[in-house]
């Protein structure tokens, strides 16, 4: 789900006319991640809003993504607000089928520490997204099952479920796809007991263009927690898509 | 003009110590802490400006300002030149970081944790085989800050002074210190080296080079300046992070060859630095609980060769165990634990817990305590931790 946060998700004409109504699951995500290579690199701001049960707590972060290879994106997140972790970067490089690699650089103590796989169910920043939720969600990650469609307005939605192969905070996942956007446009997900946990919903698309393509981008992720009623949004400012950015700023070396 | 950013902040900090009987001493510290940091941004370079500073309104020996981050850097493709102070770290433990030895430190907090000094340096950065080289030189090390004798942290060192044996800190010549590291990661691990030639700022002898021999007998000349020598040093060493699925494992080596022999008069008798390895083994294990809270529990491993060179030093064979506890909340509050124990036989040690809670998004406080076990077993100037019990409370406003 990380690349669908962090990284565009974009609308392929040629990716669509390859579409067949006896698609599985598993040929939807993988025409989701074709649809996702070739945006070069990316950067925006984000604003997370925590909603609590009388308050509202803001969190701003800068976000930049460079696609190293089609298989293979790097993201760097750097913290703005709260003040105290101001500096505070987050290095995930995503991988299509091994696992990804975190690390996060803590201003504080000036020390780069990696993070292990079983930490990723942790909270992001006390909010309801997790380090699992930013990761990539490399389609040989996940076994699938249960496509369903169904037409909503003019677009025509695709429903599966996916299950992550490798240790995850999840049972499960329920995915939405929009052939529309040819994105993810909510996924639910299942605590490890298979009650519903949380649900995210990507709305606010915007349309981009790099070089031929046509990409589309989720410019509000809402993530309820339907547990504890609490909930998070993440929105997109300031976002370019196609730029080049040094591979260098995606180094361990350089989060110092 | 480029981007520009600046922050900061100002912690009041406050601790108590348990009564010691001695007027000329504060049972109570107050200070404030304070910092700010100015970055300028431009395309290809860069300026950074940071500086610290603590005051002190009762013990005016506290009241000093220095350099943690204070240079320019410029750098194109390939790559970063930089000049001015800075703070080095090579640190991947929590306790244990034989690395981490390129700044001094100010004694004036916690042994584990204290503060380091900004460290003049010229170097050179490049990204090459898939990772990072680093080549810096070190022309002038910067000396520690070691508490007066006013403090309950004291080294009873008001009338001695810091001093080098090797290099030429005190003339006009620069010295020849480098640090010269590569660091890569891999799939499932980090690994990281390291060369360097410097002061090791981590061991430590008190006594006088001015001495003399009467009747076979070594004694200290009449007007005999004591201090604190520390030695200039060639160090090599690596460090491996290596993650497993649900924990992670990180060992380390370093060598330390002490570059010159010069023999100190301690209480002790006659000494010199002595050649050293150290050995570090951790382990780190996250645990996710059901009501969302996360801890990590730490266990680290500290093994000095030979044992004789142990004494010199506040951490010798030592066992660390941790425990942090995130309540993934959006004050993020953390409760720490920590240990750290010499399993040599000295009975040697401290213990630190605290909390921590952020307020009102700019605040932050912090309580805990601080204790240190048979400290009376250290040789100078760390026997004197002994009765530095304390708790201490910090607010801290960021900006």
């Amino acid at each position: 789900m990380g690349n669908l946060f962090l990284v565009c998700l974009f609308f392929s004409s040629f990716v669509l006319s390859s579409y067949s109504a006896d698609q599985t699951a598993l040929g939807i995500a993988q025409l989701v991640k074709e649809s996702n290579t070739g945006f070069v690199g990316e950067q925006g701001k984000m604003e997370m809003i925590l909603k609590l049960e009388n308050q509202e707590i803001k969190r701003l972060m800068v976000s930049k993504s460079l696609e190293v290879s089609p298989d293979e994106n790097r993201t760097l997140l750097v913290f703005e607000i709260p003040k105290d972790v101001r500096g505070t970067k987050l290095l995930t490089w995503s991988f299509e089928s091994k696992d990804d690699s975190q690390w996060i650089y803590l201003p504080s103590l000036r020390r780069v520490k990696r993070i292990t796989s079983s930490g990723s169910s942790s909270s992001f920043m006390g909010s309801e997204f997790t380090f699992e939720d930013l990761r990539n969600s490399g389609i040989k990650k996940y076994e699938y099952s249960n496509l369903s469609e169904l037409k909503k307005d003019n677009d025509i939605l695709w429903k599966y479920n996916r299950k992550s192969l490798k240790k995850s905070g999840y049972s499960k996942q329920i995915v939405t796809v929009s052939k529309k956007y040819m994105n993810i446009v909510k996924i639910e997900y299942f605590d490890r007991s298979g009650e519903k946990l949380k649900v995210a919903e990507f709305s606010n698309f915007k349309q981009f263009q790099v070089k031929n393509k046509t990409m589309w981008r989720a410019g509000r992720i809402v993530m309820r927690n339907l547990q504890t009623k609490k909930s998070s949004i993440l929105i997109w400012s300031e976002r370019k898509i196609g730029v080049r950015i040094n591979k260098s700023v995606f180094q361990k070396g350089s989060l110092k | 003009m480029g981007e520009t950013s600046n922050e900061g902040s100002f912690t009041l900090e406050t601790r108590q110590f348990e009564s010691d009987g001695d007027d000329g001493t504060y049972e109570n510290q107050r200070s404030l802490l304070w910092e700010h940091k100015t970055e300028v941004v431009e395309e290809s370079n860069g300026l950074v400006f940071g500086v610290k500073g603590r005051y002190d309104d009762q013990d005016h020996k506290r009241n000093i300002t220095w350099p943690e981050d204070l240079y320019f850097y410029q750098k194109n493709q390939s790559f970063k030149f930089v000049v001015g102070y800075q703070i080095f770290n090579y640190s991947y433990m929590e306790a244990f970081n034989p690395l981490d030895i390129l700044n001094a430190r100010q004694y004036d907090t916690s042994i584990l944790n204290a503060e380091k000094m900004g460290e003049l340096s010229l170097g050179l950065e490049t990204y090459v085989f898939d990772g990072d080289l680093k080549l810096y030189l070190l022309p002038r090390p910067a000396k520690p800050y070691f508490p007066s004798s006013s403090s309950r942290l004291r080294a009873d060192l008001d009338q001695v002074s810091v001093a080098w044996l090797g290099g030429d800190v005190d003339s006009s010549e620069w010295d020849d210190h480098f640090l010269l590291s590569f660091e890569r990661s891999f799939d499932s691990f980090d690994a990281q080296f390291l060369v360097s030639k410097n002061i090791d700022r981590r061991k430590v002898l008190v006594g006088t080079t001015d001495y003399q021999e009467i009747s076979g007998n070594i004694f200290p000349k009449a007007d005999a300046d004591f201090a604190l020598y520390f030695s200039e040093q060639l160090i090599t060493g690596a460090i491996v992070v290596y993650n497993f699925e649900s924990f992670q494992v990180k060992s380390g080596f370093a060598s330390h060859t002490y570059i010159p022999d010069t023999e100190i008069l301690t209480n002790s008798g006659l000494t010199s630095f002595e050649d050293y390895s150290e050995l570090v083994l951790g382990a780190e294990v996250p645990i996710s609980h059901a009501n969302g809270f996360d801890s990590t529990v730490f266990v680290e491993y500290q093994k000095i060769i030979p044992d004789s060179v142990s004494a010199t030093g506040a951490l010798q064979n030592d066992v660390f165990l941790a425990w942090k506890l995130n309540f993934n909340d959006p004050t993020g509050t953390e409760i720490k634990t920590a240990m750290t124990y010499d399993v040599s036989g000295n009975e040697e040690g401290f213990v630190q817990a605290d909390f921590s809670r952020r307020y009102l998004s700019d605040f932050k406080y912090t309580i805990g305590i601080l204790s240190y076990l048979n400290t009376e077993s250290y040789n100078p100037p760390l026997d004197d931790l002994d009765e530095t019990n304390h708790i201490y409370a910090n607010l801290t406003y960021f900006y």
